[in-house]
This record gives C-alpha cells, structure tokens and sequence, in this order.
C-alpha cells in the first residue's frame, strides 16, 4: 500500500468507487471530480470513458471505506451522537485517521461488521486474529456473549421489518439493559422485568455494548 | 399533544412534511401520523391514501418513501422505532427509578431449575412420569372411566335404553342400529361419553395446569434445538403435548405457528405418529404384558417422528422458522383459570368432536348392513396379512379410521382371544399409531390445510404405516426377538 498522502477530495472519489463497486459489481465510475490525481497515484485509469480503479485503488479503497464507516460506528456508539450530525462529523474525521489507527479503533469496538447505515465494514487485520476477550465497553453480538455477562443493546441487525417489530414487542430495542441467563440448549436473556428466550440466529443479530466483566462461565447463571 | 413532540431525524421530518403535503383529503387521523405510517410501510394506510388522493399523488409519495428508505438499510420502522424508544426513555427516567439489588425468590429458582438442561429434562421428564401420567391415566382412565362405564352406563343408561327401545321399536335392525352389539347408544354413545371424555376431560384438565404455571415456554426453550431438526421450533411444543390428548384439538392449535411451512409440517408429524390418549390407554394394556414390546413400539414410533420429520424438513421448501418467546414468572396456577380453559376444551370437544364420532358409528353399522363393511375388511386383510398378522386385525385397522379407540380395542381383543403373539401386538400398535389420522382429525387438516394436502397426508401415511410394520415384522423374526 502506497504511504501517499491525497487530497480529501481524491479519497471520496476511492469512496465513491468502492461504494459503486457495491452496488453493481463494477468499480467505475464516469467522468467523476478528482480522477487525474488517482490516475497519478497509480490508483485509477481510464478505460472506454470510464474512470476504473486498479488493483492498487481497490486496495486503497477498500481501506478508505473501512476507515469511514469505522468512523461512523465510532461517533454513534462511543459518544451516541447519531442522525445528521453524525454522519458530517465521521465524513470529515476519516480523512485524519492515519494508516493503522483504523485497526485500533476496530479492537476498541469489537470488531464491528456493519456501520449504522447498516452497510458492512471492510475487515482488517486485527478481525481474523481477534481473540475472544474482550475489552469492556466493547460492541459485540448476543450470540458472543457468555452466562453473566450484561450490557445495553447498541443496535439491531436487521433488514427485515417483521423481525423488527418481534424483537420490539419482546422489549430488545436499542438501549435496553440486558443480561445473558444462559445459553444452552436456547438464549435466555433477562430484559427489563422479563424473561425472554431465543436461538442462536436472532441473538446474532443483536449486538449489545459490554458493561465491565465479571467472571465468566459458558453454561452459569448469575 | 406528546405526539408533535416527538422529533425524528431531520431527514425523517423532511420526508414526513412532504408527504403530508401531499395529503389534501380529509382524514380522522392526522396528516403527520399518516405520513409516519406510510413511512414505515403500512399498507392499510396505503391503499387507503392512494384512494383518496389518486394515484399520482400515490407515486409521488412511494418517491418520497422510497427516498427514505434508502437513507440506511435498515428498515424504517426500525430507526423510527429507535427514536421512538429513546424519547420513552428519557421521559421514564425523570419518574421512575430502579432498586439494584433482586433477591432470588423461590419462583426464580424454581425457573432456573426448569430452564437448565441438566436439571430441566430430568424434571420434565420425571414431572411427565410421576405426576402428569398417573393424573390421567389412573383417576381419567381408571377411576372416572370405571364409573362411567360400569356405574352410570353400565347400571342405568344402557339397560334403561334397550327397555325403551325394544319396546318402542318393532323392527330389529333398528334396534340393532341403536342398542345392538355396535349400537348407537350401547357402544357408539356409551364409548365416547363413558371412555373417551373422561380421559381426553383430565388431559385437558392437567394441560391447562401446567400452561397457566408458565411451564410451557420453558419447555420449549429446553427443546428448541431438537425441534429444528424436524422443521419446527421450540413453540410447536404445545401442539406437539396437546396431541398426546387429541390430535384434532391439537390440529387446530397449529394455528399458532407462524410460517406455513411449520404448519404444514407440525400437522404432518400429528397426523403420522402422535398417538391420543386415547388410544395410548388402550395400546399401554396391549403392550402391557411385555417391558421389551412396549419399548420397541416407543423407539419405532419416535425413531419415525424423528426420521420423516427430518426428511420432510430438507423436502418442504421455505426459511426455518426463527424462535423467540416470552418467558412469563412462573407463578401458582389460579383455579378459575385453569376450570375456564379445561371447560372451553371439554366443551369443544364434546360438540365437535364426540358427534362425529357418534356418526362413524351409524356409518359402521350402515357398512355392516349393506355389506360394504366386509367388503372393505376383505381388501384390508390383504396388506394385514403381508405384514404377518392375522386377517382378523383388518377388522381393527378399519375400525381405526372411524374411532381410534376402537381399532385399538379390537386388537385388544384379539390378544385376549390369543390370535395375536405378542410379537404381533407391537407390529399392530406400531401399524395402528401411525395409521392414517381418524377420522375427525381428518376432517380438521382438511379444513386447516386443504383437502388436497389432507389427502396427500393419508395416501402417503397410509401404505407407509403397514410398510413400517413390515419392516418391524420382519427384523423382529429374523432377529429372533423373544417377548
């Protein structure tokens, strides 16, 4: 990976292609702003009138994208500032966060797979060799979680909307406390008052933030 | 007026303002909770507004939603919920505080117990054996069964209605037809009344004990897990017990799944290998003789449930079905409850269900009268008999569509006239659970499911019930198994 620094301007455009690689399959885009400076870089080159990222560009932009949204998740869950605000904030902060910080702000949180928007995070380095401890304060799925751990649920992972509203009616929503009563042979989480029981497929899409741990036991109860 | 002062993103009130803009009709509710509606995708509200606003504004409203929607790819709902849920908290907090410290009452640790696998089953299954099995089967099958039957019908009903009848009725088929061997009152009426409601009554009776503990959802987080394996999930459990009772009851309650596919194929098992307590008591005194028999007709008759359910699962096409389920305190049953829900039961059961078992009685005698009856024996005699039991039983295998019990007490009959070898009773009881639904329970999945897949169900169950009897008849002599 190239160590250039480029203008903010030229790391929208890697954005902007990786983003439309996303959608249809090709990282093209035509006659788009800041394109001379990627092809400079070695980033992007014009093939039938469309500006086409190499090899090299994909890499660079998949990395840009994965600081963004890293970003992103950074501003909403860490200080929970979410809506417009927000997204201004972590459009304007990626661009300083250098080569490697990245890798440190996914270990803080825990390795998060989607941004709030609900687009997924390019992996890193730091996500294969992630160990199972984890740091408190950490954004994991339920279905990570051991007996006793207990947390607020940050967000669910969703697309659907009946899912949603299931989940509602049974009290998991965004900012519930909650507190794993075991996990074997189903989930049983204490959620508010009640009880609530689900199998491993929904609580993979429940992704709660850490209270400090205790003493932890696969099959406990606390 | 809480209701304005609940703000959304910004790109959210943008999207509300303009779609309300839109709205130029008159309406109960108003502009701003319409549009927050058709925000998140109602489609009540949609066909409504699209009707009174026509169809442009109808399209320039999708637009906008469109619009929104594509912000994240999250639902809307979901991120209107989100705020929604916030704002109910904050207003929560200024009231509303939270004592730290629970101490763990008795009711706590009772759930633990019940919802920990290694103390849960134990319990479940002891709770099964000990207590739930002796209710039924001693005080329904037993005690009220035997007053029934020998005091109330035995002493009075029946002697008092063939007086009435041989003196009021000249001819003799008739009174055949109504107080003969197979009549309607002397067997038809007195079997349903004096064998079946006792005992299906104190099934129901137990079974509303232990829904209004909260027992139920425990138990179904426990099986969970196995239940996916066949398709199904953790909440089938209560069609699945419930079928120990009467499978058409429990045909019904498969209404509470959510998918079609669990439906389908929740009906499927019951209808296949889930036997009612009625013919359970009746199959326990025939297996009764033999420990071995009676464990190799449980093993087939699970090993069946299990093996065709799994098939089933990976053939029937649709998602898995995801669970997820409240798990209510557990708390003392309240009497009320309990009498309410057994008595909506019974009396359910009495209306729908006992009548047409009375009418499989006209029936029978009709088939018997006009010869038909035999002729069906003859050509049930035939599969009887490839599977090694004697053409008698075809008899029984009949009679077990109309009435279960009947079938089942024919076989019994057969062991006491020592035409079967107990070899040959746990080759019937195998054949006879898993015979084709009786014929209540078939009328039921039909109006359920559909007569089409009603009669696939029976053309499919009915020949591999006497295949999986072969199959038993077969290993069981060439494996030499003494009973």
């Amino acid at each position: 990976m190239q160590n250039a620094q480029m203008s903010d301007q030229a790391e929208e455009l890697l954005h902007k292609l990786w983003v439309e690689k996303e959608r249809t399959g090709a990282a093209r885009l035509a006659e788009p702003e800041g394109a001379t400076e990627l092809e400079r870089l070695g980033l992007a080159e014009r093939k039938e009138g469309y500006v086409v990222l190499t090899s090299a560009g994909e890499e660079r932009a998949r990395n840009v994208v994965r600081r963004h949204r890293l970003a992103e998740r950074l501003i909403e869950d860490v200080t929970d500032v979410h809506g417009r605000g927000a997204n201004e904030q972590s459009c304007q902060f990626y661009h300083h966060v250098h080569a490697g910080v990245e890798d440190v702000i996914c270990s803080l949180l825990g390795h998060p797979r989607f941004c709030p928007h609900g687009e997924p995070i390019p992996p890193g380095p730091c996500c294969e060799s992630a160990s199972r401890e984890k740091q408190a304060g950490v954004v994991v799925a339920l279905s990570e979680t051991a007996a006793g751990d207990e947390g607020e649920i940050a967000y669910l992972n969703t697309t659907d909307p009946s899912s949603f509203q299931k989940l509602l009616s049974l009290g998991l929503m965004p900012g519930a406390r909650i507190r794993v009563l075991q996990r074997f042979p189903s989930f049983v989480v204490r959620v508010g008052e009640g009880q609530v029981a689900l199998d491993r497929e929904i609580a993979a899409q429940i992704f709660i933030r850490t209270a400090p741990i205790r003493r932890r036991r696969r099959f406990g109860w606390r | 007026m809480l209701a304005s002062a609940i703000k959304y993103a910004p790109d959210y009130e943008e999207a509300v303002e303009r779609i309300a803009s839109l709205l130029k009709a008159d309406y109960i509710i108003s502009r701003r909770a319409l549009a927050l509606l058709l925000l998140q995708g109602d489609e009540e509200i949609h066909s409504l507004v699209a009707a009174a606003e026509g169809n442009d504004a109808a399209q320039r409203i999708d637009e906008i939603v469109r619009e929104a929607a594509s912000l994240t790819r999250r639902p809307v709902s979901y991120v209107l919920g989100v705020t929604r849920q916030r704002m109910a908290r904050s207003l929560a907090r200024r009231v509303m505080w939270q004592a730290r410290a629970r101490p763990r009452n008795f009711a706590e640790t009772l759930s633990w117990l019940l919802t920990n696998p290694l103390t849960g089953i134990p319990i479940a299954y002891l709770g099964l054996r000990y207590l739930f099995y002796p209710f039924v089967a001693v005080f329904g099958a037993g005690v009220a069964v035997n007053f029934l039957e020998g005091k109330v019908f035995g002493h009075y009903i029946n002697p008092w209605a063939i007086k009435l009848v041989n003196a009021v009725i000249p001819f003799q088929v008739f009174r055949d037809l109504l107080v003969g061997e197979y009549g309607v009152i002397t067997l038809g009426v007195r079997y349903a009344v004096a064998l079946i409601l006792p005992i299906v009554a104190t099934f129901f009776l137990a079974f509303s004990v232990l829904e209004d503990t909260g027992y139920f959802p425990r138990l179904a987080l426990l099986i969970d897990r196995a239940f996916k394996l066949i398709g199904l999930n953790g909440r089938a459990v209560i069609p699945m017990v419930l079928g120990f009772g009467c499978d058409t009851m429990a045909t019904i309650v498969t209404r509470i799944l959510e998918t079609k596919r669990e439906r389908l194929l929740a009906t499927f098992l019951l209808a296949l290998a889930i036997p009612c307590s009625a013919q359970l008591g009746v199959i326990m005194s025939l297996l009764g003789k033999s420990a071995a028999g009676f464990w190799i007709w449980v093993g087939v008759v699970s090993g069946v449930f299990l093996l065709v359910g799994f098939i089933a699962s990976r053939i029937l096409p649709g998602e898995p079905a995801r669970f997820y389920m409240d798990v209510p305190p557990l708390r003392l049953p309240r009497l009320s409850n309990i009498l309410k829900k057994s008595y909506a039961r019974v009396k359910w059961y009495f209306f729908e269900v006992l009548p047409v078992f009375i009418l499989a009685s006209v029936i029978i005698w009709l088939g018997k009268m006009t010869r038909l009856f035999d002729l069906a024996v003859l050509l049930m005699s035939h599969p009887v008999q490839w599977i090694g039991l004697p053409p008698q039983a075809s008899v029984a295998f009949l009679f077990g569509f109309f009435r279960r019990d009947y079938g089942a007490a024919g076989l019994f009959d057969l062991q006491r006239r020592g035409l079967l070898t107990p070899r040959d009773c746990v080759v019937a009881a195998i054949v006879l659970t898993l015979f084709i639904p009786c014929v209540a329970q078939f009328a039921v999945t039909a109006r359920e499911r559909g007569w089409k897949t009603a009669v696939a169900m029976t053309a499919f169950i009915l020949p591999f019930s006497f295949a999986v009897g072969g199959v038993v008849s077969f290993a069981l002599a060439a494996l030499g198994v003494k009973l």
